[in-house]
């Protein structure tokens, strides 16, 4: 009786090991290096966030500061002008103009670290197909594409961000007419970035990841694979 | 020989669980007991989640904003 529970004791302890041994041998590196690809790509989306964000914040104040003088010689003429009604609109519009650019460029940059999230994603998801020995070169260059993209775009929301909207002018009955054209050079420049450097971007995301959906079988997990034991 | 039947007993629950423990930490099971701060990457997603993600960015538009600003531009 003893014998033979001990016989089945040592067979148990032998499975076990084996088991042990396998799946230590099973594919831990790659199940690692995708595990810290995933904590690095956080880090990195997090930084590139609060850097995004800082550099936002700056230009802000550099136009901010750049625009004072400007900005009170137009608070001086709405100042003087006789119609009360005009003044209370001047100074409405001349706020309206600055927050709308404030407002718009804070969602474009907001959707510039959205659309830089997927890339993690899909990078990602690359580095697990690659894992599975997929061929996933088309996906990497694609990839480079958009976080190309993504840093044009953003150094474009920077240079928009400095742009101050003021209307210069001279006489009280120019002044619809100098805040029209402040009004059509805001619309311009927003939309520009919006058709421009936004979509652009956008459209690279969304190549990177046609690019990945091309890759046979992308969303299957990495399985464990064993390696010839030495 | 009934108390070293009981050792043995021991000894091999001792081993199988040990044996769990080992196969529980490797499969990273404890990591997700302890909270995390958020990741803005999660572990597995699909190109249909990843597509949904893409799908729900929005750009925007500014004209209704600036079209606003013509009601007050219409009575300077």
């Amino acid at each position: 009786m003893n014998r033979k529970f001990i016989s089945s004791f040592l067979t148990a302890v032998f499975c076990l090991v084996f088991v042990f041994s396998v799946a230590a041998q099973t594919n831990a590196p790659s199940r690692e290096d995708i595990k810290a690809k995933k904590t690095e790509l956080n880090t990195h989306l997090k930084n590139e966030r609060e850097t995004a964000k800082k550099r936002i914040e700056t230009a802000r104040e550099e136009a901010k500061n750049a625009a004072e003088t400007r900005r009170v010689e137009l608070k001086n003429k709405i100042s003087t002008l006789r119609d009360e009604k005009k003044k209370q609109i001047a100074t409405r519009l001349d706020e309206q103009m600055a927050r709308l650019n404030a407002r718009w460029t804070d969602h474009f940059n907001n959707v510039l670290d959205r659309l830089s999230e997927i890339i993690g994603k899909i990078e990602l998801r690359a580095d697990k197909a690659q894992a599975m020995g997929k061929d996933v070169s088309a996906v990497r260059t694609a990839i480079q594409n958009a976080k190309t993209a993504i840093e044009s775009a953003r150094v474009a929301v920077e240079t928009q961000v400095k742009k101050t909207y003021i209307a210069t002018f001279t006489s009280e009955d120019k002044l619809g007419a100098a805040f029209k054209t402040v009004r059509e050079q805001l619309h311009k420049d927003l939309f520009g970035l919006r058709d421009g450097a936004m979509k652009s971007t956008r459209e690279a995301v969304k190549n990177a990841l046609q690019a990945l959906k091309s890759v046979p079988r992308v969303d299957e997990e990495p399985k464990a694979t064993t390696t010839p034991s030495q | 020989m009934k108390t070293l039947n009981k050792t043995w007993i021991l000894i091999l629950i001792a081993v199988v669980v040990l044996a769990l423990v080992w196969v529980a930490w490797q499969y990273g099971f404890f990591n997700q007991l302890v909270t995390k701060e958020e990741a803005l990457i999660s572990d597995n997603d699909t190109t249909a989640e990843i597509d949904n993600d893409l799908n729900a960015v929005d750009i925007g538009s500014p004209d209704e904003d600036l079209k606003q600003l013509d009601s007050d531009l219409n009575q300077l």
